[in-house]
């Protein structure tokens, strides 16, 4: 929809989209440069920006959050290449799992009529389960998996994610089932296969790369989890974030080793933004906003 | 969107031989997803209001029954008005600015026709990645010696500012960063809402000789209306729930001057290892919550009969 616009007002819309490009892009940079920066670099008097032209950028905060790690156990910068692990497996499975489950239910809502609780109450009771807060959460979790004696390990973490994420899960492919045409399934039913077969062999294949969004969404939200991760794990089952976050306490604010890690910690969600695009608004307005 | 589904399920349902276990089909896909969640959300939330009542130390297993004692100190102290108040101001002016910035861009990216697809992606980059990192960029780029922004503030004539330090100062930092990460969410939410808007409306307008002002204030704005309060309700319960950004960035200081109701919640709760009064605050939260959920159901609705 492009329409006859005032030129004044074309000046003023590209000056803001300059201007948020240049606020949006630079703590971006600023991280980036800084994981590459000497110590000497980042605590000299003025600050700089561009490698090779006002510092030498040095691969030594990378050597050392990935190659020491034991010594680096000490002052608190943790064993990245476990943690790393543990962030992967938690996000992995829980991932996994609420695709698992979230897909039958997606697939249930949107071919079955349900009588005593309409289809709609049932999706609204589902996306409610996201909007508490996770405080609310976070301590009878606490007691029951203390209780479980699970605290501290990957298991607590996956099926802590696994709940978080499926109400969104559910109301994307939701949609995404909706969309695909109901006839072929509907024609292999006539022709003699069950509702399971229909589901297996016509609707799962058509719906794959939407449980793969779905997938990746909820893969970089159990990625990102802060606050699960800090109460429940204390070292076994660390995450990624939570030693970040810890890092300071220990040693004062080391930014040079800490944008080393922020920059490994922030590739998976900047791979998953680039492969699922137009469907991240989709997502994060649980599709009250179509693309 | 639901109608012709319904109809066509409608005709698919009776087929012969395979309806009882059609029938069981129907609970068989739902019931696992609305199990779990009944385990590990409801059953939960319910054992927290319990806890609201009680008192439970690490060590023992057992939670004794304090009655009302929780709620009567959460009442009584000062730090949980304080930081209510906090945190419902917190909330309201940066979902205000977001939704001001992010309608600009919005509008903004809807006449870049070239650099749309690029600028959009750029823009979406922030919501996405972790908010530990992004705190942390955040602490480095406010910091007072080192920090980009005071160098910036420098250049321009302004005297480096305590940005972490200061009472005030630390809630507009915790404002900023939040701002940088979710005015996206609004401005692609906007431009999204935009993109499916009639064209034909506005052709008929423009032949009728509207003004690009009264385009806009007569028919963009009203039709995007629905679309901008569901965002902002979502936007808002989020706000609420912030905690990383604080944990980072100021560690709920100086004093108590960033101490919003979720950071609250946890440090009265994790350090001094009080359970009870930390369900309190979580439910003090949940109520207030509640009502901003309610206000996006009634708009969602409409939205979705609408299409």
């Amino acid at each position: 929809m492009e329409l006859a616009k005032s030129r004044p007002l074309r000046v003023v819309y590209a000056g803001v989209l300059i201007l948020w490009a240049v606020f949006t892009l630079f703590p971006l940079w600023w991280t980036v440069v800084t994981a590459f920066k000497t110590q000497s670099a980042v605590t000299g008097a003025t600050p700089t920006f561009l490698p090779w032209i006002d510092f030498d950028p040095t691969l030594e905060p990378m050597r050392r959050i990935f190659v020491e790690t034991e010594g680096y156990g000490v002052s608190g910068m943790g064993n990245l290449r476990k943690l790393a692990m543990n962030s992967l497996i938690a996000a992995l499975c829980s991932g996994l799992l609420a695709v698992l489950l979230g897909t039958s239910a997606a697939y249930a809502l949107s071919r079955f009529q349900y009588q005593r609780w309409k289809n709609r109450d049932i999706a609204f009771w589902l996306i409610s389960q996201r909007m508490f807060p996770p405080i609310a959460l976070v301590v009878p979790y606490f007691i029951l998996f203390n209780f479980l004696d699970i605290l501290d390990t990957q298991l607590a973490l996956i099926l802590v994610y696994t709940g978080m994420n499926l109400p969104l899960i559910v109301w994307l492919l939701r949609d995404y089932f909706r969309d695909l045409p109901v006839e072929l399934e509907e024609a292999s039913m006539v022709d003699g296969s069950t509702r399971y077969g229909a589901f297996f062999r016509i609707a799962l294949p058509l719906a794959l790369p939407g449980l793969v969004v779905a997938f990746l969404f909820a893969f970089v939200f159990a990625w990102n989890e802060f606050l699960f991760a800090l109460t429940l794990t204390f070292e076994e089952a660390k995450t990624l974030p939570v030693q970040i976050a810890g890092n300071v306490a220990l040693t004062g604010p080391r930014y040079w080793d800490i944008a080393a890690q922020g920059l490994v910690v922030m590739v998976p969600p900047l791979i998953v933004a680039l492969l699922t695009g137009r469907y991240i608004i989709r997502g994060l307005t649980l599709g009250a906003v179509k693309y | 969107m639901a109608g012709p589904v319904a109809v066509q399920t409608a005709r698919v349902a009776p087929v012969a031989k395979g309806h009882r276990l059609e029938r069981s089909a129907r609970f068989v896909f739902l019931v696992p997803t609305v199990a779990y969640l009944l385990l590990l959300g409801i059953f939960p939330l319910l054992f927290s209001l319990y806890l609201v009542f009680g008192s439970w130390q690490a060590g023992t297993k057992d939670i004794s029954w304090v009655g009302l004692d929780n709620i009567r100190r959460l009442i009584e102290q000062d730090r949980f008005w304080n930081s209510l108040t906090l945190t419902i101001t917190f909330v309201a002016l940066v979902t205000a600015v977001e939704l001001l910035l992010g309608t600009l861009v919005a509008l903004s990216l809807q006449s870049a026709v070239r650099s749309r697809n690029w600028l959009r992606l750029a823009y979406t980059m922030p919501m996405l990645l972790p908010p530990i990192a992004v705190s942390y960029t955040w602490r480095m780029l406010f910091d007072f010696n080192r920090g980009p922004i005071n160098y910036f503030l420098g250049l321009v004539g302004i005297e480096p500012v305590r940005w972490l330090a200061g009472q005030k100062s630390a809630v507009i930092a915790v404002m900023i960063a939040d701002i940088w990460q979710w005015t996206p969410f609004i401005a692609l939410g906007v431009l999204a809402a935009l993109e499916s808007l009639p064209a034909e409306l506005y052709e008929a307008a423009v032949v009728d000789g509207a003004s690009a002002g009264s385009l806009l204030r007569d028919i963009t704005l009203p039709l995007l209306q629905p679309y901008i309060v569901a965002l902002v309700a979502l936007r808002a319960i989020d706000a609420f729930k912030i905690f990383d950004l604080v944990y980072v960035l100021t560690g709920g200081g100086p004093g108590t001057a960033t101490e919003f109701l979720g950071y609250y919640g946890y440090v009265v709760g994790f350090r001094p290892f009080n359970m009870g009064f930390t369900a309190s605050v979580a439910w003090a939260m949940v109520i207030l919550m509640s009502i901003i959920f309610f206000i996006f159901l009634r708009v969602f609705r409409r939205i979705e009969q609408e299409a």
